[in-house]
């Protein structure tokens, strides 16, 4: 469908493109304030990267999703916006294994919260990572990206991408781990 | 506990740090810059091809007039000013473009392409 829609515009259809905005804005506006952390300049990130997806539509190769091609162009707007040239893509990070207790932890205190609790304590608790490691969470697991487009969309490598991962996620759960505790405290 | 089950709770977790355009206009917005970025590309392609059809034009008038031997720079009398030479110049090239209908032909064709590419540029408009 998306293939048939892109030969549509690049034809001189272009109110197919309206399909493409209402599909994938919400997650480019994410992808963007992860970044950039800020909401009007998000959302300008998010314009601009919609017109450069437009003009260059002809060159879009469907060797890879619409989606994953999208993206890069929001996170290379959105580091361009904060004048860093890429992200980090060095590997030297220290492995240390997650505490599966912290985990389970978290994961039933949480899940114990009222939804606006859980949404503020998630903000605050990827507010205190950096914006690669929030971009790194939220493509793999709120836009349910794999290692691979991951990597495609950031433009490090698979390998990388994985211990990034692990460190971030390990970083939001201690982050979290001593908020709700502060929070439970507080109840008490 | 397996990878898959901290995947599953950390995938619960994040589902809460979804983020929406509270913007009601944004899709208009968008549509609209993208509609004028179409026109500007429209716009840049047609002077493209106008300037061809010019181009061609003018190498069809030189060749038409070496054809009939015909030649715009007569010889004028040393003692024509420099300003009647270029009024005789130009009045000789509006006898020999005005009253050959091959390129009165050419000029119509030109104006009839002018007039269709405006009314289909009219057309796209309120489409």
């Amino acid at each position: 469908m998306e293939s048939l829609y892109i030969r549509k515009i690049i034809e001189g259809d272009v109110s197919k493109f309206s399909y493409f905005v209402e599909s994938y804005k919400n997650m480019a506006f994410s992808i963007a304030f992860r970044i950039i952390n800020n909401t009007e300049d998000a959302e300008e990130v998010v314009q601009d990267s919609f017109l450069k997806a437009f003009k260059s539509l002809s060159k879009f190769r469907k060797d890879s999703k619409f989606s994953t091609w999208f993206y890069k162009i929001v996170v290379n707007s959105s580091l361009s916006k904060i004048k860093k040239p890429r992200l980090d893509i060095s590997s030297d990070i220290d492995l240390i294994n997650e505490k599966e207790v912290i985990i389970e932890n978290v994961g039933s205190a949480y899940k114990s919260l009222t939804l606006a609790d859980q949404k503020k304590y998630i903000d605050i608790a990827l507010g205190e990572l950096n914006y690669e490691e929030r971009l790194i969470l939220s493509l793999y697991y709120l836009n349910e990206n794999s290692i691979e487009e991951v990597s495609e969309i950031t433009g490090i490598k698979k390998e990388t991408i994985k211990m990034k991962l692990l460190r971030a996620r390990k970083k939001m759960y201690i982050v979290l781990n001593e908020k709700l505790k502060s929070e439970t405290k507080n109840i008490l | 506990m397996e990878n898959s089950n901290i995947d599953k709770i950390t995938k619960d977790i994040l589902q809460n740090s979804a983020l929406e355009l509270k913007n009601p206009d944004f899709n208009s917005i968008i549509m609209n810059k993208i509609i004028s970025e179409n026109r500007k590309q429209r716009f840049f392609y047609n002077s493209l091809l106008y300037m061809l059809i010019f181009i061609i034009f003018d190498i069809f008038i030189i060749l038409l007039l070496k054809f009939f031997n015909i030649n715009i720079f007569q010889s004028y009398p040393e003692n024509d000013s420099l300003a009647i030479k270029i009024l005789k110049t130009l009045n000789s090239l509006g006898d020999i473009v005005f009253g050959n209908s091959i390129i009165q032909y050419s000029i119509i064709s030109l104006f009839i392409v002018f007039i269709v590419n405006k009314l289909s540029s009219s057309v796209f408009k309120h489409s």
